[in-house]
């Protein structure tokens, strides 16, 4: 028998993983589209003017929160005394289970939410009232590409539901509050590091201090020709920086789950 | 065939066992038996492979229990004392449970639950405790491995269903199954289990089965106390008394009143059974 990998066993535990979805999630899941009702409904009643880009942050927003809570809702009894046992004692081998857990939490989780989020928006754009009407996200991303924006926005999403599955797995105790602290420690470090490292190699000084300056006054309007070269450059080093960062967090973040699920104690 | 070997195993810095060895043959339904905090739940789970040992080793059929392999889990499964399942059906609960075990036995399960009266389509979280003991172990048993260890299976069940359990256990004993049962509730279990292990805090005092204890002591019950006893226990209508047995006699083992002739009589006792 292969204990390491099998796609039978697999299929089984992932088919367990996905029948248990619903019951643990599904409700949070109707709550996040019920928000976003909400958000459409308050800004027609209140006839506030929103663009399609702050649509889309909001889409973002409320698909980054669910994402960040589906592993302790999902698996938050991994490590549990009690109710990990079953877990544990389950018939799979370790690479099995972490892998339908990383599938369900950063890949199905965070699509259904997603398109559950804009099937919702095209439905309020449909609708013939309302602040949303015919203004659809698709159409006006298609007009004008920001790809950019958009990997940036996926990979940010995969880096906090990873680190949200690590710190379920790691804590047994107010997992969701110290997850998130570790996190936002986790990225001021990283963020410091950046400044520490990257910045200084930058010949910019003169030319950031006029444009920060220029900033500043808040009589003069900006151009994109007005930008000098090293925030260019600079900001190519960040988008650079946090790429790969995000791509460790997640790597570290995996491994670290694999390991902690093959050595948990109950 | 589970072997133990020179455990060690603590706690942070309680030691729990200290270089104890046992070994669980086929075909057996152990008795594990033991003070609150000895160890059993512990052992238990070293067994079931939830526990890490500190030193030494637990081996199944040549296996680390540890190491978690799907070959083994297959072969393993343990029910605790207060079982935990999600919110589902346990009836959706066993079959996607079951579907990992090669010798699920889905119509056993229903079987059972019909025995002890308990609706496979409920919902875990809406049973009382009795009622989800009932339905674990109806799952635990209609998966039919060969290793079932069954942290005090008899808590929270109602006097009907005790009975009921000792039957369904003694009918899932075969030459290839070992069964392991820690429990407080000697008396539930007292026609069941042989062999007896009794735990104390870092060692094994007792392990033997009935045959042997009967060989070796000699169980008495009189009116006044026995002055050849090396323990006597008070019952209603007189004392129950245990000698060792000289004379080759035969009597009926009471593990109730073995097990605290052993707590008070330690050295004796382990002299005795030594082998």
């Amino acid at each position: 028998m292969n204990n390491i990998f099998s796609f039978r066993r697999f299929g089984k535990i992932l088919k367990k993983d996905l029948c248990e979805f619903y019951s643990r999630y599904g409700l949070s899941m109707l709550v996040y589209i019920s928000v976003y009702t909400l958000y459409w409904l308050i800004l027609s009643l209140l006839n506030v003017a929103t663009s399609v880009n702050e649509r889309y942050d909001f889409i973002i927003f409320l698909s980054f929160i669910c994402g960040y809570f589906a592993p302790f809702k999902l698996y938050g009894y991994a490590n549990d005394a009690k109710e990990g046992i079953p877990y544990a004692m389950l018939p799979a081998s370790t690479l099995e289970k972490t892998t339908s857990m990383v599938l369900n939490c950063m890949i199905i989780t965070p699509v259904s939410m997603l398109l559950l989020l804009f099937a919702a928006d095209t439905l309020f754009t449909i609708m013939p009232f309302g602040v949303f009407s015919s203004k659809y996200i698709f159409t006006t991303f298609a007009m004008t590409p920001q790809n950019s924006i958009i990997f940036g926005n996926l990979l940010g999403l995969e880096v906090v539901i990873s680190l949200a599955m690590l710190g379920n797995v790691l804590f047994k105790k107010h997992k969701v509050s110290i997850t998130l602290l570790g996190s936002i420690a986790l990225f001021i470090v990283a963020m410091r590091v950046f400044v520490g490292c990257i910045i200084d190699k930058v010949q910019m000084e003169e030319e950031l201090t006029s444009f920060a300056k220029t900033i500043n006054s808040t009589t003069v309007t900006i151009s994109m020709q007005d930008i000098p070269q090293s925030v260019h450059v600079l900001m190519n080093y960040m988008q650079n920086f946090l790429t790969v960062f995000a791509i460790v967090v997640v790597v570290l973040s995996l491994i670290g789950i694999y390991r902690k699920i093959k050595t948990q104690k109950y | 065939m589970i072997e133990i070997n020179a455990l060690n195993f603590k706690y942070g810095k309680c030691h729990v066992f200290n270089d104890i060895s046992l070994s669980f043959k086929s075909g057996q339904i152990y008795g594990l038996l033991g003070q609150n905090g000895v160890g059993k739940t512990t052992l238990l789970k070293i067994i079931a492979g939830l526990q890490r040992v500190h030193s030494g080793e637990c081996v199944i059929d040549g296996k680390f229990p540890y190491d978690r392999l799907p070959s083994l889990l297959q072969e393993t499964y343990i029910l605790p004392e207060e079982p935990e399942i999600p919110a589902v059906q346990i009836e959706e609960f066993a079959k996607n449970t079951g579907a990992f075990y090669p010798r699920f036995d889905l119509n056993k399960f229903y079987s059972i639950m019909k025995e002890f009266g308990v609706d496979p389509k409920s919902k875990f979280s809406k049973l009382s405790l009795g009622q989800r003991k009932k339905s674990m172990i109806a799952i635990a048993l209609s998966l039919n491995t060969r290793y079932i260890l069954l942290d005090e299976p008899s808590n929270g069940l109602d006097i009907p269903s005790k009975s009921l359990l000792c039957r369904l256990i003694a009918r899932q004993c075969s030459d290839d199954v070992t069964i392991i049962i820690s429990t407080h509730q000697v008396k539930d279990m007292e026609n069941l289990i042989s062999p007896i292990i009794i735990l104390d805090r870092d060692e094994v005092l007792l392990d033997a089965s009935i045959e042997e204890i009967s060989d070796k002591l000699y169980f008495s019950y009189s009116r006044e106390k026995d002055p050849s006893a090396f323990y006597c226990e008070q019952v209603p209508g007189g004392y129950v008394c245990i000698s060792a047995n000289e004379d080759n006699m035969e009597s009926k083992v009471n593990i109730e009143a073995l097990f605290n002739a052993v707590l008070s009589n330690k050295h004796y006792v382990k002299e005795l059974f030594k082998k």
